[in-house]
């Protein structure tokens, strides 16, 4: 309680802002219903990780228009925690021969090459304040998944993250796409590097298929799997005497020159690797495509089973090469989206960084070690999903005994709790920080709801908690206010409440 | 519609019908990925599978013999001693009739129950269980962090364990306990999965688990799925009514570089299971452990020493009283004319005749339209 949420906001910078916004929230909540915030905070709530005092402030200063426009349009890098990430995480702007090099003069273990871009990656998404862009960087990894743990990917995924994900993520999806195809990362993960016309694997152009564009039901054939395989045929990964190393490759020795008909479209005989762009263009402008990816955006963003009109208002932003921002301009612009009934679990990913978003936790280096552990424990470290589906995305995938239990442990081990029992004052979760000296058990409930939930319980719930503050409110005064605060935090936390999006 | 219709009629029979008992306990392990049965249970015998498999046919020479025509790879060997005493079955060209290649949509079809139907929500050994009067909250676990779809039902709280020596809480406060399982009642979807959450740490703190020893000389491999195994044998031997497990192992799609990968996955399988079933001892009297996965794999080989995405698989069955010791089911054979679809080994048994074979002969069902919906049971291959 020494640093006070008034201290906090005109170290920010933001008192005007903050003046005008926590004024609503809990305490105009008398009996029954809850009084929500403002529905524009559902832009803060739905493309972020956790919101943040910032994100607040920004959102209030600038209007919900503006604000988005700077999330799909404005720098998307912050320069603070690319700075950081600059010097924490060198590895991240090497190509793959520097990597390998680094490799085999023995300066790196392919592991600390790996770690660094699972570490950077939380760092990234809990820090910067270009939330929808980190958000999309993580939608877009989980759907062009590619796992980490095996030989090269350690290395080659650095690559792919830099140059295929994060370069297109609010870019368009044919240019994403055509990125994701020649991505080294990706030839290797689902085997295309080794495909040739003596005999294709045809892992790559099933899950192209099936995962990257059409859906599983997209309207394809075995017949059309086999004849993409054989476009891919030939598309590869150099190896300094075939190509720059570690750098995508067509080998046309090894590409099958026959004619090939995928749903239809005829790839004439003859043709090299213009026939493999050509055709994943046909996949980008078929209406599949565009039906799965608006789909899977709107499961992202608003619920597991989103409306039927949602998903077909987000489709028709399509455009014509897969307009990613104007997407999420038409996800923002639906009834559905401002519906608190519809309602998105958190996977494990979304629970650690929303509460260290909403803590306003200053995330270290070494502390971005610590959440790798978090995250192994809950089942979600970036990048180590093994099938190509990337991490689930509905709450089947992540509610269980299990799953409850390592989030509620997850939140006292945040708040300085260890497995002993013990509670360290310097943990990484330090709410305490956001409270501006409550006067009574409703006072210090409410002081922590504003930030740690926006407005997201209702009666019931915060009558549970603040029957949890009374009972020990007479140690604020003492030694014992930070336990009283940690609990409350944890309590919040490990609540349904915080479950939800 | 019809499906809709389906699952009302079937939560409407499973009312009337929750009188049958699950005797003894079912294991299931799920071999994600789709592992290929022709490179577990080597059909050496085939004139076909050398000219098929050019380069993976040569694991065929160190591997051992079984019946003179199929043989067991050389890294499943801890198996083979179980196969002799007769307690082990493999069943061939075994797997789902529905010809998806797609593994998720497969392994969906498969826990379901009801292959190619994509409405059915609720898995086979969940409405198993439901038919059944067991009210422990353990009765189904599944090893890990997640629900597996097989025990997918609205009406079943399955619990998830990923330790059991782990399954505890780190703040020290018994108030915030009782606080957190309080405000989880606030919500519907979360309210018993609270619930069931307290209910199981209570109970797995009474384990021990630290100090739990295997018997029978059964020695887990170091491993996740070894840990995982580990627990089941210490969940089956304690009071707490468990009767259905899952367990999940990974790593099976070999697209490439098969040999290799199998290699490693094959010795990890066979310890496993080998250790589980000496550990489990008398108590495999009425267990059964069954092994599966969503398809197996083209039966020719690709150009990167791998195989793709196929359709026949191999089961694995294990269980004192089984008629093991040797592979059932009809083999298909591997000329062109006997293939399936883009070059497939057939599925000449449904797997759902496996283990209605063993819901029925070895743990006292009667009737399973509701655990397999519309499927008409056909002859048995002999497991019991």
């Amino acid at each position: 309680m020494q640093i006070s949420r008034r201290t906090l906001f005109q170290q920010t910078g933001l008192m005007a802002a903050a003046v005008a916004l926590w004024g609503q929230g809990v305490r105009s909540a008398k009996a029954g219903e809850f009084t929500p915030n403002k529905p524009e905070y559902e832009i803060l709530n739905r493309f972020s990780f956790g919101i943040h005092p910032d994100d607040v402030a920004a959102l209030e200063s600038r209007g919900p228009a503006a604000y988005l426009e700077e999330q799909l349009f404005g720098e998307l890098l912050d320069p603070e925690v690319e700075a950081n990430v600059q010097t924490w995480f060198p590895t991240l702007a090497l190509s793959a021969a520097e990597l390998k090099s680094l490799v085999d003069t023995e300066q790196m273990v392919p592991a600390q090459i790996a770690g660094e871009l699972k570490r950077a990656t939380v760092y990234r998404a809990s820090a910067s304040r270009y939330q929808l862009y980190e958000v999309m960087v993580d939608f877009w990894s989980n759907h062009f998944n590619i796992y980490h743990q095996d030989g090269p990917l350690r290395l080659l995924k650095t690559v792919d993250d830099r140059d295929v994900i994060r370069a297109n993520a609010l870019g368009s999806f044919r240019a994403l796409l055509q990125a994701s195809a020649k991505s080294p990362a990706m030839l290797f993960y689902l085997d295309n590097y080794s495909s040739t016309k003596r005999g294709f694997n045809e892992n790559y152009a099933r899950e192209l298929l099936e995962l990257h564009t059409l859906g599983v039901d997209g309207g394809y054939s075995h017949e059309d799997i086999e004849a993409v395989a054989r476009i891919l045929t030939g598309w590869s990964i150099g190896r300094g005497n075939s190509g720059p190393i570690g750098e995508f490759s067509f080998f046309s020795q090894t590409h099958d020159y026959g004619e090939k008909t995928v749903m239809g479209v005829v790839y004439p005989a003859g043709q090299g690797i213009e026939e493999g762009e050509a055709l994943l263009d046909q996949l980008v402008d078929h209406p599949s495509t565009r039906q799965f990816i608006a789909t899977k955006l709107c499961q992202r963003f608003i619920s597991d089973q989103p409306a039927v009109a949602t998903v077909a208002q987000v489709a028709e932003a399509w455009g014509a090469d897969g307009d990613i921002p104007a997407m999420l301009l038409a996800l923002a612009s639906t009834d559905e989206f401002y519906d608190k009934a519809a309602r998105k679990y958190r996977r494990p990913l979304d629970y650690v960084l929303g509460m260290l978003r909403t803590a306003a936790a200053l995330v270290s280096r070494s502390q971005t070690r610590m959440l790798q552990t978090a995250l192994q424990l809950l089942g979600q470290v970036p990048f180590d999903y093994p099938p190509p589906t990337g991490y689930p995305d509905s709450i089947s995938g992540w509610a269980s005994t299990a799953g409850l239990l390592n989030r509620w442990n997850i939140a006292s081990t945040g708040l300085g709790y260890t497995s002993g029992g013990r509670l360290r004052r310097n943990s990484i979760l330090q709410p305490e920080i956001l409270l501006d000296d409550p006067q009574s058990p409703e006072q210090l409930v409410d002081q922590l709801l504003d930030m740690l939930l926006h407005g997201g319980i209702d009666a019931e719930g915060r009558e549970i908690l603040v029957s949890f503050a009374e009972q020990r409110f007479a140690e604020l005064e003492t030694r014992q206010g930070l336990t009283l605060v940690r609990d409350l935090a944890n309590l919040i936390y490990a609540s349904p409440y915080f479950q939800w999006h | 519609m019809v499906n809709l219709q389906l699952q009302t009629e079937t939560t409407e029979s499973l009312l009337l019908a929750a009188t049958q008992s699950l005797q003894g306990n079912m294991i299931v392990i799920f071999l994600r990925g789709a592992m290929d049965g022709m490179h577990a249970v080597i059909p050496a015998g085939d004139s076909n599978y050398a000219s098929l498999r050019p380069q993976l046919s040569d694991s065929a020479d160190s591997a051992i013999p079984l019946d003179g025509f199929f043989k067991l790879h050389a890294q499943l060997e801890a198996l083979y001693p179980i196969y002799e005493t007769g307690e082990l079955a493999f069943i061939h060209a075994s797997g789902s009739p529905d010809d998806s290649h797609s593994h998720f949509d497969a392994q969906d079809y498969m826990e379901h129950g009801t292959p190619g139907i994509k409405t059915t929500e609720d898995g086979w050994l969940a409405r198993a269980l439901l038919q059944t009067n067991l009210t422990a909250p353990l009765q189904a676990v599944a090893m890990g962090k997640s629900i597996p779809e097989v025990f997918r039902s609205s009406r079943l709280s399955a619990v998830a364990i990923d330790s059991v020596a782990d399954y505890g809480l780190v703040h020290p406060s018994a108030l915030l306990h009782l606080a957190i399982d309080d405000i989880h009642q606030q919500d519907d979807a979360l309210a018993s999965l609270s619930t069931s959450t307290f209910a199981t740490i209570d109970a797995l703190q009474a384990l021990d688990a630290d100090n739990y020893t295997p018997v029978n000389g059964a020695v887990y491999p170091n491993s996740t799925f070894g840990q995982q195994l580990q627990d089941v044998a210490l969940l089956l031997k304690s009071d707490l009514g468990v009767h259905a497990v899952n367990v999940d192992i990974g790593g099976w799609d070999t697209h490439e570089n098969q040999e290799a990968q199998l290699s490693g996955n094959f010795q990890q399988l066979a310890e496993g299971l080998a250790a589980l079933y000496l550990d489990l001892g008398s108590l495999m009297q009425t267990t059964s452990i069954v092994c599966m996965t969503e398809f197996g794999r083209r039966a020719y080989e690709n150009a990167s020493d791998g195989t793709d995405h196929g359709h026949g698989g191999c089961m694995f069955v294990l269980g004192k009283g089984i008629n093991g010791g040797q592979v059932l089911g009809e083999w298909p054979g591997l000329t062109e004319s006997d293939l399936y679809g883009p070059g497939d080994l057939e599925v000449t048994t449904d797997y759902r005749t496996v283990l209605a074979e063993l819901l029925i002969k070895r743990h006292g069902y009667q009737d399973l339209s509701m655990v397999f919906p519309d499927f008409e049971l056909p002859s048995f291959v002999g497991l019991l």
